[in-house]
């Protein structure tokens, strides 16, 4: 399977950082672009923010991947539910009032 | 700086190729789970690791002088008598006497009436006696059953059967001893043995040795008295006997059942895989130390065992022994089986581990709700002493009961409790991040939490859900593999 | 007076419905308990003897022995739950079974889970005359009480020993809270200063999150207003709570025309006004805000009429509380509480203004008041 294949797997983790880099930088522009000031803490945050999102979504399809259909749902239905909230919480910081 | 007319300059560009990004990752970490979960070599055991790599988890952290098992009382060796087996065999000759002779004893004349060991055993036991009633009543249901799900477990059986023919009848492997263990266990030893440049050295040397027969966990301990069967002994029969000097140390091998048609447990699985697996590696470790003369002897399933597993097991650092009385080792959970061959070779013993299995299997408790039978105890503690040892006490005949009615060809048993432990996990991320945090975790907060997460996120269908109708609806705790369906290959 | 009269007429025809439905559902036929025995114990393999009203004899030659079998009753969540006991000549517990309830799945199915049948026959049936000598499955209190309440039914009943019933309402931590919480709400209505008001409800709206929903998980649901419409009362002495929630709600409504529970009092409102805030929720009023009140009505109406017809609670119950509380619903429910989650952040309190049944009862308690008190002044005042 790929990520375990000899060259499919590194190369999929080089694109992943690719991506991840793009996300960042274009989070940058956009947060300039709408007159967000990003100090330390709100950068923090943000990626904490992104960082969890992508685990609960690879977690959720690891149990799928499993066979545990039900704890998957159940996965992504709490914690990202959870993440939502978090997110619209966090949009609130950021956004100027 | 922008350029005219250009509605995709470079900032926008970047921006657009961001949220583009921001979506790609979510589905490259859904990818990356979705292998990670499906892989089949995070089965432990049952993967491409092979040379010891199954062992993966670290135990230097949690060795520990005192080994889990709490000893409370004057300890005794094992009697005869107190095995299910034998005890229900001896039971049996009396009430179904051969022929059309009448019984020489039933359930209403009551325990007194038995003859002797019997009628001490279920004095002190009474519910024991009932329970064996209703043993026999489960077991003539049993082969009605059969008859109804022959053909949706077919393959399953015919799995399990071939899985059992290598251990079974007079050409078994390794074969039975024969006569006293001085003899026995010495058979083919060459006459001088080299000499070995260290303990350490032979213990290193066993390790790789048996890894590379297909041991998945190996452990090393000194063999104590105290998990010694006493009143039988395999080759000479019935009789008191004293542990033979030459028993000094026990390797103790565990391998795991094949892991999805063990989490479809109980009519999927069976025990037969993982125990030709053992008795193929103890089997040819006692020939290896016999040929670089030592005296060995392997103690393997289903029942040629002198001593009891897991508390020699839990001294050889493996693990640490489960409220349902299985030992749960932090690489395979409670999907372990063992078996063990004695040596008198110099050997230097493993120490034992302390990860805290037996603080979370205080909380958890969800193998006694998954019971059939309800064999398993809910107290928080252990209450019962037996033998000297504070522990939770498995009730064996209740066990013996549901394990004989089960809806396949013959009584081949029920390991849900296997399936359901939430430590029988796969050696993947996920599960690592657990196996690694909670033992380091004093304050039982993180395994309070991934407790209540695994009570609710994973679907158990509850004890009698597991039995066959009318009781129960045959359920398994995972959907059992495509290859062991008979409904996905033929038509029937 | 047209108006006044239309509302009569409204009120008194929905009372007739659920007077209906609930004698309809109460006639409807019963099986016999022999029938309902010899399903368990078939005719082949056993036979039954009747002893008298709650007690049985039950033997069989093939397996060599026989047993007594006792059939009680106890008072569960929504109603009756019908135990069979089964027992060996000495009086140790073989099987307990449960043969009728109409308990809500998810809490029935704790008692399986926590294999509590099997430790309540664990121990010989007398011991069960004196007491409760097995702990109640936490999650499931009433349901597992009612259990060993029929367990000690049947047994007492069938060997004919008669005994005392105690009848003191509890009186713990549950009933402070919820003393708490309905005085609060009630002294919310009098208090002008806006800091003060704005205090006094986020603490209630947090204390009422976390005990009555979180620790005690006991909002009120429609499934137990239907049971006490159903004439099943719950038991005073384990759950006085619901007296004191049900009793005082309606009555603060009946007499200053507030409905405090819905206010302040609900968890799950209290959940949604806490998500409310985090995501600056805002009133939602569309041009169709009274259609889909009336649609939450009628749900509210087909789901109790539905209930009672079944004579089965359980049914009427489709509300979250369980799913969000306690994580144990329907995969339906936990759609519709993700839903209900996601709107709160946006919409001010979706649940109560357009789904939540209870809302429902407390809004034709309210017409009732209404409509009683306008009569009241037309009679007075003619």
């Amino acid at each position: 399977m790929y990520p375990n294949a000899l060259i499919l797997g590194p190369l999929f983790w080089i694109i992943m950082g690719v991506i991840y880099t793009v996300t960042v930088t274009g989070f940058y522009y956009w947060t300039k672009d709408k007159g967000i000031r990003l100090n330390w803490w709100k950068w923090l945050l943000s990626v904490l923010w992104f960082t969890g999102t992508n685990v609960v979504i690879a977690g959720a399809f690891t149990l799928f991947g499993e066979n545990e259909t039900r704890a998957g749902l159940y996965f992504i239905g709490l914690f990202g539910v959870l993440f939502l909230i978090l997110g619209v919480g966090l949009w609130r910081i950021l956004s100027p009032r | 700086m922008k350029i005219k007319g250009n509605g995709l300059n470079r900032r926008n560009f970047i921006k657009t190729a961001g949220i583009t990004g921001g979506v790609l990752a979510l589905a490259g970490s859904a990818g990356a789970g979705l292998a990670s979960g499906k892989n089949k070599d995070s089965f432990t055991g049952w993967g491409r690791t092979a040379y010891g790599k199954d062992q993966f988890f670290n135990r230097k952290p949690f060795i520990t002088d005192n080994p889990t098992y709490e000893k409370v009382g004057e300890s005794r060796r094992i009697t005869y008598i107190e095995d299910l087996f034998k005890r229900n065999g001896e039971l049996s000759r009396l009430l179904f006497a051969r022929g059309n002779e009448a019984p020489s004893w039933t359930f209403d004349d009551g325990a007194e009436k038995l003859p002797e060991p019997l009628r001490t055993y279920y004095l002190e036991h009474p519910e024991s006696l009932g329970e064996f009633r209703k043993a026999i009543q489960k077991s003539q249901e049993q082969e009605e059953n059969w008859q109804k799900y022959k053909n949706k477990y077919l393959l399953a059986d015919a799995w399990s059967s071939a899985h059992a023919s290598a251990i079974q009848g007079q050409g078994a492997f390794p074969p039975q001893p024969k006569g006293l263990p001085e003899e026995s266990d010495f058979r083919g030893v060459k006459k001088e043995a080299l000499k070995l440049k260290s303990p350490g050295h032979g213990s290193s040397l066993i390790k790789q040795i048996t890894y590379s027969f297909g041991a998945s966990l190996i452990g090393i301990a000194r063999v104590k008295e105290d998990w010694v069967y006493q009143g039988y002994l395999r080759g000479v029969g019935k009789g008191e006997y004293e542990v033979p000097g030459h028993w000094k140390y026990a390797v103790v091998i565990a391998v795991p059942h094949e892991w999805d048609s063990m989490y479809a447990n109980p009519t999927y699985g069976t025990s037969y895989d993982a125990y030709s697996k053992l008795r193929f590696i103890a089997g040819k470790l006692e020939v290896f130390l016999r040929e670089i003369g030592y005296a060995a002897r392997s103690h393997v399933p289903p029942t040629s065992y002198e001593i009891a597993m897991p508390p020699l097991a839990i001294d050889a650092g493996l693990g640490e022994q489960g409220r349902h009385g299985v030992l749960i080792t932090p690489e395979l959970g409670a999907n372990t089986r063992l078996a063990a061959v004695t040596t008198n070779m110099p050997l230097e013993p493993d120490k034992p581990i302390d990860i805290g299995i037996r603080e979370f299997c205080s909380k958890c408790k969800i193998c006694a709700e998954e019971c059939p039978s309800g064999a398993i105890s809910f107290t928080d503690e252990p209450e019962n002493v037996i033998r000297g040892y504070k522990r939770w006490n498995i009730d064996a005949d209740k066990c013996f009961t549901i394990w004989n009615s089960v809806a396949t060809s013959h009584a081949r048993g029920c390991r849900v409790c296997l399936a359901v432990c939430p430590y029988s996990r796969k050696n993947n991320w996920i599960h690592n991040i657990v196996r690694e945090v909670d033992p380091r975790d004093p304050t039982g907060v993180f395994s309070s939490a991934m407790l209540a997460m695994q009570k609710k996120f994973f679907n158990y269908p509850g004890g009698q859900a597991y039995l066959p109708p009318p009781d129960g609806e045959n359920s398994t705790y995972g959907e059992a593999p495509s290859w062991l369906m008979t409904e996905e290959w033929f038509n029937y | 007076m047209k108006k006044v009269k239309r509302d009569i007429l409204f009120v008194a025809g929905i009372a007739c419905v659920f007077i209906m439905a609930s004698l309809y559902g109460k006639s409807r036929l019963k099986e016999t308990q022999k029938h309902q025995l010899e399903e368990i114990f078939p005719a082949t393999q056993f036979s039954l003897e009747q002893v008298n009203s709650h007690k049985w004899h039950l033997s069989s030659s093939g397996l060599r022995a026989s047993w007594y079998l006792y059939t009680g009753a106890g008072k569960g969540y929504n109603g009756p739950v019908t135990v069979l006991v089964q027992t060996d000549i000495e009086g140790n517990i073989v099987q307990v079974r449960i043969t009728s309830n109409h308990e809500t799945p998810s809490y029935f199915q704790k008692l399986e889970k926590n294999n509590f049948l099997e430790t309540v026959s664990r121990i010989a049936v007398r011991n069960y005359l004196s007491g409760e000598p097995v702990n109640a499955v936490s999650g499931a209190t009433i349901t597992s009480r009612a259990v060993l309440q029929g367990v000690r039914n049947g047994y007492s009943k069938g060997e004919n020993i008669n005994l005392p019933e105690a009848r003191r309402p509890s009186f713990g931590p549950l009933e402070i809270i919820v003393l708490f919480l309905l005085s609060t709400g009630i002294m919310l209505q009098w208090i002008r200063n806006r800091k003060v008001k704005r205090i006094i409800l986020w603490s209630s709206l947090v204390i009422s999150l976390v005990f009555l929903g979180f620790i005690y998980n006991q909002p009120v649901t429609v499934s137990r207003i239907v049971a006490v419409i159903n004439g099943y009362l719950p038991e005073v002495k384990h759950e006085f709570y619901l007296y004191l929630l049900l009793g005082g709600s309606v009555l603060t409504l009946v007499f200053t025309g507030r409905n405090v529970y819905c206010h302040s009092v609900c968890p799950f409102g209290a959940a949604q006004e806490i998500l409310g805030k985090t995501g600056r929720a805002k009133t939602f009023l569309p041009a169709y805000y009274r259609k889909l009140k009336y649609l939450q009505w009628t749900i509210t109406f087909v789901a109790v009429t539905a209930a009672l017809l079944l004579n089965n609670p359980s049914v009427a119950q489709y509300e979250v509380f369980g799913a969000l509380f306690q994580l144990t619903a329907s995969n339906i429910l936990f759609i519709v509480l993700i839903i209900v989650v996601g709107l709160s952040l946006f919409i001010r309190r979706p649940w109560c203004n357009f789904m939540c049944p209870v809302g429902s009862v407390f809004s034709y308690i309210s017409l009732i008041r209404n409509t009683v008190g306008k009569l009241w002044r037309q009679t007075v005042y003619r």
